[in-house]
């Protein structure tokens, strides 16, 4: 019986253990045989490509726009530890991730979700601080870039922004989208038990590629002056926006671009769709008496008038199509004094003597009514009606910046071919774009559009324009000490429903410096600047500023003795 | 007799040869396992490495753009401002251009300001000596 009992006993243990053998036999064929030990066991991780960089003309000192490795931290709340303090553990999140303390704890309260977002940092304090397992539960992160701007508000409508989804949403960041978005990379391989890679057994890796860098032709230390000096102008004249441009006038590069208000492009969610819009293109407006200047050189261009024709401009009121166009300027004037003094009257009359034909094919080939094809998006085209459609009275309000609507950038463009003998630019903001391994995909080039008028007839506006900036000009605001200044102001009313409005205006000045051998060329528009809101008095004093800025940051030669070196008696 | 007997018997099952076959295929074994687990342990470390790599690069990507936040116009004209000192571009008079030689070139305001100073005090000098 005893040994009959043995014998059951090792038997029992015999077919336990074959059991087991089988067991684990089984297991052995599932997971080695069946498609689900392959998936299990594979390892796919996609690496990110960082977005490339945007830089300003100065290099890459002098990053504007760049991607950062950061941490998107969540929460998940039946993660943390029973001995954890919850609402400590809150408070170190609130501290590190600035959020309020009484808002994470009530995440911590939300149990109906494993995966709760908190926030996102780029501190490696922050990483160590969170990453702390003695004392921090619940808590965990993930990779994630965050766009960031070194330079906050500057250049921000220029730049753009991108989105969530890491697509460019604006600016230089959606027109070059393609460019800056960096390729991802992959790893491929096998992990173990715990979810680890296992190194030996990885198939693939594909490095990532970043994205190509921008470089703009845009100057940071130039762009903080002209913003500076936009953002003063509009909140000197509680005006609703201003912008201006700054654009070197023998290849059409753009120096500045300001447009106020601004925005944040790393928090741009906190401003409305009106202040991303770049109001330097996006904006048409009328422009009032800055499009004097060219019909006078189409005038001249033509041979209709000389700068010393004199035309009658009457007592300051003139009727035409039964409708009375009025003038400050009063007798009989040259056409050089009709610039100066800024005579609507006479620039009506020069608008007749060219007729609708061909003042429509002036303003059309100085570009307006079309886009310049700069690379930002937004640009508009303007307002240039068709000939066919212009009422009887068209020909006398164009010629005076009425009836047509440009952007301030067509202007500036325009003004800068004046400046450079006639030949009109493509103007440009994009230096070069340069890929990951340092090669140049492109490199821009200055574009002539055409050329409008005669280099002698430019010449001959400039100095017209000169005057404008002189005593008894309408512009002598826009002087900048050392420099002559061609120039010319414009006051426009707003156009509102069925006519104009009698309170809002837009004042701009438009000019170019040094006016012997022009360098480069400002414009300065502000809209709805009260109580003043002639060109002149609030736009012409921006302008100067911006101007003397640039020419001793650019380094331009003067080509006046200063105003006291003059007024320095000579002493005897 | 027997003992021999047995002692014969027992030589016979593991000839010498297969002994040391078996020798040699256990320390093949051994050593590329051994060489395995190293070719394992360094590929391990490479990890780490790589890692470490990456992460310093990503905090020298992150200092890069802290410093290029502190060097804005903006922030290092509040910074001089906090020590009372305003800065602006000189005036094209505060210029002096030199030639290669050292020599300031001709026509500048700078020089030119310059030598009308000099000459006025030259003269108010003369005035006070006579």
């Amino acid at each position: 019986m005893h040994e009959r009992g043995i014998q059951i006993r090792i038997w029992i243990v015999a077919a336990v253990l074959f059991l087991a053998l089988c067991g684990l036999g089984v297991k052995l064929a599932y997971l080695h045989l069946a498609n689900h030990s392959k998936i299990t066991r594979e390892y796919k991780c996609t690496l990110l490509g960082l977005r490339g960089r945007i830089f300003d003309c100065n290099g890459s000192q002098f990053p504007m726009a760049v991607s950062l490795p950061a941490r998107q931290f969540y929460l998940d709340p039946l993660a943390v530890k029973k001995d954890h303090d919850k609402r400590q553990i809150a408070k170190t999140v609130a501290d590190g991730l600035n959020l309020k303390e009484s808002e994470v704890l009530a995440k911590f309260n939300q149990t109906d979700s494993r995966y709760i977002k908190l926030g996102i940092s780029d501190n490696d304090r922050i990483f160590d601080l969170l990453g702390d397992v003695k004392h921090i539960s619940g808590v965990g992160s993930e990779e994630h870039v965050i766009r960031s701007y070194p330079q906050g508000r500057r250049m921000s409508h220029v730049l753009g922004f991108v989105n969530d989804m890491g697509v460019g949403g604006a600016g230089v960041e959606q027109q070059f989208n393609r460019y800056l978005t960096g390729t991802p990379g992959l790893i491929e391989s096998e992990v173990d038990a715990g979810r680890r890679e296992i190194w030996s057994r990885r198939k693939t890796f594909v490095a990532p590629i970043p994205g190509s860098d921008v470089y703009l032709t845009l100057d940071h230390n130039l762009q903080y002056e002209v913003e500076t000096a936009v953002k003063e102008v509009v909140e000197k004249f509680h005006a609703t926006s201003g912008w201006a441009i700054v654009e070197r006038i023998k290849t059409g590069e753009i120096l500045a671009m300001a447009s106020y208000p601004d925005f944040e492009p790393q928090n741009y969610g906190d401003e409305t769709l009106d202040v991303w819009r770049n109001n330097a293109l996006a904006i048409v407006y009328e422009p009032g008496s800055i499009m004097k200047a060219i019909t006078v050189s189409a005038a001249l261009n033509e041979r209709l008038v000389t700068p010393d024709t004199v035309i009658d401009v009457g007592e300051g009121v003139w009727f035409y199509a039964g409708k009375p166009l009025r003038d400050h300027v009063t007798g009989r004037i040259n056409v050089s004094t009709a610039l100066k003094k800024s005579s609507n009257i006479a620039c009506a009359k020069i608008g007749i003597m060219l007729g609708e034909k061909r003042l429509d094919a002036y303003l059309r080939a100085f570009n307006f009514g079309d886009k310049l094809g700069i690379e930002l998006p937004g640009e508009e085209r303007g307002i240039l009606a068709r000939v066919k459609d212009w009422d009887k009275l068209k020909v006398t309000r164009v010629p005076i910046g009425q009836g047509v609507a440009v952007t301030g950038l067509q202007m500036v463009n325009a003004y800068s071919a004046l400046a450079n003998d006639g030949v009109l630019m493509r103007p440009y903001i994009v230096d070069r774009i340069v890929s990951s391994g340092g090669e140049t995909i492109f490199k821009a080039k200055p574009n002539i559009l055409g050329r409008p008028v005669k280099p002698s007839v430019a010449r001959a506006v400039r100095e017209m324009l000169v005057g404008v900036t002189e005593e008894g000009g309408t512009g002598k605001h826009a002087q900048v000490p050392g420099y002559s200044v061609g120039g010319k102001t414009g006051t426009a009313q707003k156009s509102v429903r069925g006519g104009y409005s009698s309170t809002d205006y837009y004042a701009s000045f438009v000019g170019f410096v040094p006016a012997s051998a022009p360098v480069f060329c400002v414009l300065v528009s502000v809209e709805r600047p009260q109580p003043q809101h002639t060109g002149g008095f609030v736009s012409a004093p921006a302008f100067a500023k911006i101007a003397a800025t640039t020419a001793r940051y650019l380094e331009v030669p003067p080509d006046l003795p200063f105003e006291e070196d003059e007024a320095e008696p000579e002493q005897r | 007799m027997r003992r021999n007997r047995k002692r014969q018997a027992h030589a016979r099952v593991l000839p010498r040869s297969a002994a040391g076959i078996i020798v040699l295929f256990v320390s093949v074994i051994l050593s590329y396992w051994f060489m395995d687990s190293k070719c394992a342990q360094l590929g391990q470390e490479i990890r780490k490495h790589e890692q470490k790599y990456a992460q310093l690069d990503d905090e020298r990507v992150r200092e890069e753009a802290r410093w290029n936040e502190k060097k804005t116009p903006e922030k290092l004209e509040q910074a001089m401002l906090q020590h009372g000192i305003a800065m602006s571009y000189p005036t094209p008079e505060q210029v002096v251009r030199v030639d290669g030689a050292g020599v300031p070139l001709a026509g500048q305001l700078s020089v030119v300001r310059f030598q009308r100073n000099r000459n006025a005090s030259e003269r108010v000098a003369k005035a006070s000596t006579r």
